[in-house]
């Protein structure tokens, strides 16, 4: 293979380009991974420069035509608030035709020649651009009333889940022979839905289950909509702004948000039956399980209060990452979860929806990247780079190598320590994170800085602080 | 990375209880920005010492006249002259470290001082309240039967927590406590920790035994301590808490609500100015608006509650509409920076990171947003190309103004809430077509455009819609009712 093919493999289908190999993934040399790292840089950038708006209007503004170092992509990074800056208010007129617009400056995928006037609800506007473009677009939860919109297609999203089989392996083994073997997946939430959570379902259906319906172990059958979690951020900020009655909401959604409180508060119950069923259809059988600690935890605390244990093969795969969202989590609760599963490990995986990689924590508590991510650390204040030598602190930023049609140069709110040339002891190479990682909007505030002007962190804080006391009246 | 700035030695706030100094047990804070630390006493060696304890002591406040209040303050407004007073230079120096704004505008802060302490201010105070009822017994009331209402104010003990943006409100506070004749003690700012003490120590130093200097007190405590305050803050401690914003503040102060503290809330607050279509008759015109709504963002470095954030322009929000406000916006923006310097500059750290990365963003969507100036971090309006404000509205700081093109008022008055202090207006003759409804909205204090960050008629105005002086006091009433013409309760048949 010539380099110019390898490289080309490496950017666009890292799993295909280490064999399927976890392995060799983690132990990519240094000086082949620098070389291939500037030269997949250069390829997306040359490739993409003209064909993202933002992105043409960034390299214009700074006169920049070619990337010769790494860091010459630093200012043409996407701060990670750019996939929600439309104007709010343009969804929620369902203003799709407008959106559209805006997300065609943000994807090389032709989007402003879909004709999407007619689509009167997110959920509708996803399944016309699903079934129209080749953008798989995820949102996030909005919690805050407003949603974040990736644009991520369909190719994108299957090479990156090629990742998910290799959680088979152990690393520092040799290639398995069987490198997709098949397994139940578990998956105490939604079957679909926009978000990245539920769009990957279809994904584990496909790699982990094979295109069984039979392996997959849902809790809820249906869509998790992305109207009515929409609809649930948008309400919390208008309780907390005092302003609820001036929230305009049509009465479908009004309806769906009914049948949604519904669900919430059979919640439990569902989730009980269907502990029920994993535990006992699937016990000693290998299953697939990736969710969060909210998710994974209350499973494991019950079934071990039911006295089962030892639940799945020893061979299973049980995954977890993200922040417990305010949910107090036992501080063994890794060893009760694994108890619970019958797993000798669990992997914690430290990702999001805007990078198209796995970087999975060692055995030494430290998350490694994946070498077709390319990691800044900069300065929180100024977003100046920082050092790429030593232990940094600072914020994370990337380049993602995967995409070939939406920009991977993004900016995180994310506080982290990363070590660049100290190997782990893990045997793995190329830098890696400490585990510790904050967001910088927890990071600030607090204290006892007082102003008369309300900020913004000042709306937030209220936003929590009233609908705590709305949850604590009802 | 916030550097931390080595100071040859840590400075030392002191805490000052009732005309005492008390600079010991001192233990290690941290300033705001992470650019000074200081020294003060431990505040659970102040906890027995803190509270007034017996409300009788303020006995000693009403053996003096509101005459004698007034010529007090008179004397300490000119004693705070920061030409001569060592306190208040001293406290400057530090201040300029630790405040959010610039040292142009913290010395303008210091050197209004004084006028803050002239008898036609002071009045103004005494007013809210009403002379007659700090002197006396009021005959408020009598009734057909006869019954007579009498109405006293009374002072209170009180806890201010005061908000650390302005220098000035240290001082606004030692003055209104003085008219109430209340014992006050003030919970200095983290971001402001030294001119509180200043205030203080000039008044110890004029007159030392002064019933009014005998009622201030000013600590440093971490905000939130909950340990002390839960001790602190108690009905046989405090009868009132003013708390200043931010939420965090105010939102933890309200644990300690319970019956007998009564919370003057001064919450968190967010400003607006409103164009009408009179600003496009000229350039004369335009101009003229320009200069006023600069100041309206620009005065303070927009870091304080009446600084303007969103602009409404009644230039209508078709295309020339549009066209007619990004006129005005650019030349609102080259007046913002030919403002002087005592009224706004540069701002201290550019413009905030994540402010700056959303201006970013909407420089990008020029569907959506026009974006001037924001280059050089001194700055930027951004004009909305949908008539409504930009998401990120509640975050514009560092003079970054957003200029919003409607049709008409109507468009505005949905957009006011209770969060909305001050409405700068131009032209004077729209106001009284809308004062009424930006108050029923939520709106607090109108002012001529231009005038947002003046505080054109003092402290004694009622802030926030609440009348924080008169919140100060107890009125007390006394009935007395005249056997021979009111009906007695105890009477049989």
């Amino acid at each position: 293979m010539s380099e110019v093919l390898a490289v080309d493999e490496f950017i666009s289908d890292p799993v295909e380009y280490f064999d399927w190999s976890l392995t060799d993934m983690f132990t990519m040399p240094a000086r082949e991974r620098n070389q291939f790292q500037i030269d997949g840089l250069r390829a997306r950038f040359d490739q993409l420069r003209d064909k993202i708006g933002f992105l043409k209007k960034l390299a214009d503004r700074d006169g920049i035509d070619g990337i010769d170092n790494i860091e010459d992509v630093i200012p043409l990074l996407f701060d990670h608030t750019i996939y929600k800056s439309y104007p709010s208010s343009l969804l929620e007129t369902n203003n799709f035709t407008k959106i559209n617009l805006w997300l065609s400056k943000l994807t090389a995928i032709n989007v402003r020649d879909v004709d999407v006037s007619s689509c009167n609800s997110i959920d509708g506007w996803l399944d016309v651009m699903d079934r129209e473009t080749d953008l798989c677009i995820h949102h996030s939860s909005g919690t805050t009333g407003t949603v974040s919109l990736f644009p991520k297609t369909k190719a994108e999203l299957s090479s990156f889940s090629k990742l998910y089989p290799l959680r088979f392996q152990k690393f520092g083994d040799p290639r398995p022979r069987e490198t997709q073997p098949k397994a139940h997946v578990v998956s105490p939430s939604f079957r679909s839905g926009g978000s990245a959570h539920f769009r990957i379902n279809e994904e584990y259906f496909k790699r982990i289950a094979h295109g069984d319906e039979d392996f997959m172990h849902v809790a809820f059958p249906g869509r998790m909509s992305a109207d009515i979690l929409y609809l649930a951020g948008r309400i919390r900020a208008a309780k907390a702004r005092g302003e609820l009655d001036r929230l305009e909401l049509s009465p479908t959604l009004l309806a769906r948000l009914h049948e949604f409180e519904t669900d919430q508060s059979k919640r439990e119950t569902r989730m009980r039956e269907f502990l029920g069923e994993i535990t006992t259809k699937l016990a000693g059988e290998r299953v697939f399980m990736a969710c969060a600690p909210t998710y994974l935890w209350p499973l494991a605390e019950q079934s071990l209060a039911d006295g089962r244990s030892g639940v799945f093969a020893a061979d299973s795969v049980i995954s977890s990452g993200g922040g417990a969202k305010g949910m107090v989590l036992a501080d063994n609760w890794k060893q009760e979860v694994m108890r619970f599963a019958g797993v000798d490990r669990l992997t914690m995986n430290f990702a999001m929806t805007e990078m198209n990689a796995n970087n999975l924590l060692c055995e030494n508590g430290h998350y490694h990247m994946a070498p077709w991510i390319i990691p800044f650390i900069l300065d929180p204040e100024t977003s100046e780079p920082l050092p790429r030598t030593g232990t940094v602190s600072g914020r994370l930023a990337f380049y993602d190598l995967l995409p070939d049609t939406h920009w991977g140069g993004f900016i995180t709110g994310d506080a982290v320590t990363m070590t660049w040339d100290k190997p782990c002891g893990c045997g793995r190479e190329g830098p890696y994170l400490h585990k510790t990682i904050n967001r910088f909007s927890d990071l600030q505030g607090g204290d006892d800085k007082i102003s008369c002007a309300a900020s913004a962190e000042a709306h937030e804080e209220a936003m929590d602080y009233l609908s705590s006391l709305q949850s604590g009246a009802s | 990375m916030t550097t931390t700035k080595t100071v040859a030695k840590t400075e030392i706030a002191p805490a000052i209880i009732r005309g005492q100094i008390i600079d010991t047990d001192l233990i290690e804070f941290g300033g705001r920005n992470g650019d000074l630390k200081f020294r003060a006493p431990d505040p659970n060696s102040l906890l027995g010492r803190l509270p007034l304890g017996n409300p009788n002591r303020l006995q000693d406040m009403y053996s003096i006249s509101i005459d004698e209040i007034t010529d007090y303050l008179l004397s300490l407004g000119k004693e705070l002259d920061i030409k001569t007073n060592k306190h208040l230079q001293y406290a400057l120096d530090l201040t300029i470290q630790t405040a959010p704004m610039t040292p142009p505008l913290v010395r303008n802060q210091y050197a209004r001082l004084p006028s803050l302490f002239t008898r036609e201010e002071i009045d103004d105070m005494i007013n809210q309240i009403g002379r007659p009822y700090l002197e006396s017994w009021v005959l408020d009331r009598t009734t057909s039967t006869g019954a007579k209402r009498y109405v006293k104010a009374f002072g209170a003990r009180a806890i201010h927590i005061v908000a650390g943006n302005s220098p000035v409100l240290s001082a606004v506070t030692a003055m209104r406590n003085a008219v109430a004749r209340g014992d006050a003690i003030i919970k200095a700012p983290s971001n402001d920790p030294f001119t509180g003490i200043a205030v203080a120590r000039t008044m110890i130093d004029m007159a030392p035994d002064h019933p009014i200097t005998r009622h201030l007190s000013i600590a440093y405590w971490k905000g939130g301590d909950e340990a002390f305050e839960s001790k602190l803050y108690q009905p046989h401690n405090v009868e009132k808490i003013v708390a200043w914003g931010g939420f965090a503040s105010v939102k933890h102060v309200t644990k300690y609500i319970q019956p007998g503290i009564e919370l003057i809330s001064l919450d968190p607050k967010r400003s607006i100015s409103i164009i009408g279509p009179e600003a496009f008759t000229d350039d004369a015109s335009m101009d003229e608006v320009a200069k006023r709504v600069a100041a309206d963002f620009g005065a303070h470095n927009q870091e304080v509650c009446a600084s303007a954030r969103v602009v409404y322009v009644l230039s209508g929000s078709d295309d020339k509409g549009i066209e007619l406000t990004t006129d005005l916006a650019r030349r609102a923006y080259d007046r913002l920076r030919m403002l002087p310097e005592h009224v706004s500059t540069k701002p201290k750290f550019g413009i905030n990171r994540d402010l700056k990365s959303q201006l970013d963003s909407a420089s990008l969507l020029d569907d959506f947003y026009e974006v001037v100036g924001g280059d050089d971090d001194d700055g930027a309006v951004i004009v909305s190309k949908l008539p409504e404000p930009v998401d990120f509205a509640p975050s514009l700081t560092n003079r970054v103004a957003n200029f919003v093109p409607v049709d008409s008022i109507e468009d505005v008055y949905p957009r006011i809430d209770a969060y909305c202090q001050t409405i700068g207006i131009y032209p004077e003759k729209l106001v009284p077509e809308i004062q009424d409804r930006l108050a029923l909205a939520g709106g607090q204090r109108m002012v001529s455009l231009g005038y947002a960050g003046m505080a054109a008629t003092g402290f004694g105005a009622p802030q926030d819609g609440v009348e924080p002086v008169r919140r100060l006091c107890k009125f007390i009433f006394r009935e007395e009712a005249d056997l021979e013409t009111t009906p007695a309760l105890w009477k049989v048949g």
